[in-house]
């Protein structure tokens, strides 16, 4: 039994390093081939883990390489569009101003039902309301309204709103994020004024975010839990 | 662009592994082979010092190769040949030429199939 216990920690040392190396594109929608080499590389591994019979070389060969290819394929269809169309194909427009394209439809083997599902995740109930919708290569559909049925903004509206910036942790369960400061011109001294003006210790914060226009927000911890 | 070097390397790595297995496999089973091929002889002659002398080599080149062949190859080939080589001895000291032999031969035939496994031949990749 330590073996496998040996080997377990050894491939899942080994896997979680493959899709770091990937990087975060393995983490969000997946791209066809994407799917491939995450499916392969959880099958890969998982095989060796059970049969302590299988030297673990044959699960490290083909991890790096079907990682290599992973990233030297992903780094040609950056530069060249073609072979980007071939991996991952296009993106496609099912609905023009209102109107299924049923052509795209039948050949993307979509039913109606799924497209109105997605229109429903997208908070769009009814179909007339979209100018245009687009099937992405990872199989997502993106939708733009038209522009009777789009939200008010600031724009539409001629109003000038203040870029306050992101909120961004400072301190995280009494610990400073210090490596957080930069994105909200926060720096240790002017984090203690704030501590001493509020009247508050680091230790009883549970949340503090602040903005780089200042706007600052503090959640102290509950005495009692 | 480090990413494309780390997979490169990566390839690089994988493809020296494999070559470096493959050459190493080739070379410890020949060596067990011929080995074995010298200790089914003798047994074959019934010579019975050189039976006993030839069965503690055969597990003496085994032990030194084992280690190495264990992290390339099937444990479940290995542990055939393993077992085959460990019976060496007591049939060399019971005086049982016939089942020498015979274990050597098989011992022989399992370590030429794995050899031939290595070879990227149509008949392993497909």
């Amino acid at each position: 039994m330590p073996v496998q216990i040996i080997r377990a920690v050894i491939l899942y040392v080994a896997v979680v390093a493959c899709v770091r190396i990937m990087g975060k594109r393995q983490i969000g929608e997946l791209q066809p081939s994407e799917l491939v080499i995450t499916i392969l590389i959880s099958e890969i591994a998982a095989i060796p883990m059970q049969d302590p019979y299988i030297p673990l070389i044959n699960s490290f060969v083909p991890l790096l390489i079907l990682v290599s290819l992973e990233i030297i394929t992903s780094a040609i269809s950056i530069k060249s569009q073609k072979f980007r169309n071939i991996m991952q194909g296009n993106s496609l427009i099912i609905i023009r101003n209102g109107v299924l394209d049923q052509k795209q439809i039948k050949r993307l083997r979509l039913s109606v039902e799924d497209i109105l599902e997605a229109l429903r995740k997208k908070d769009v109930f009814n179909i007339e309301d979209v100018l245009y919708a687009i099937v992405e290569t990872d199989g997502t559909i993106s939708v733009m309204l038209k522009p009777e049925k789009q939200a008010v903004t600031a724009e539409m509206l001629n109003t000038n709103v203040e870029n306050k910036g992101i909120h961004i942790t400072i301190v995280d369960d009494g610990k400073v994020m210090k490596n957080q400061f930069q994105e909200c011109k926060m720096d240790l001294n002017k984090l203690n004024k704030i501590l001493d003006n509020n009247n508050i210790n680091i230790k009883e914060i549970l949340l503090m975010t602040a903005d780089s226009s200042g706007d600052i927000n503090i959640i102290k911890k509950e005495q009692d839990l | 662009m480090k990413r494309v070097t780390t997979a490169v390397v990566f390839i690089l790595i994988a493809i020296a592994l494999c070559l470096t297995g493959y050459a190493v496999c080739l070379n410890k089973l020949n060596s067990i082979n011929e080995t074995l091929g010298k200790a089914a002889y003798v047994a074959k002659i019934e010579d019975e010092k050189a039976t006993i002398d030839a069965a503690k080599d055969v597990k003496g080149e085994w032990d030194k190769s084992s280690v190495l062949l264990f992290a390339l190859l099937l444990h479940t080939d290995m542990d055939e040949i393993d077992t085959k080589i460990n019976m060496l001895s007591f049939f060399a000291q019971n005086k049982d030429f016939e089942e020498f032999e015979k274990v050597c031969n098989e011992s022989i035939v399992i370590s030429n199939h794995l050899i031939d496994s290595q070879h990227a031949s149509f008949e392993n990749i497909f």
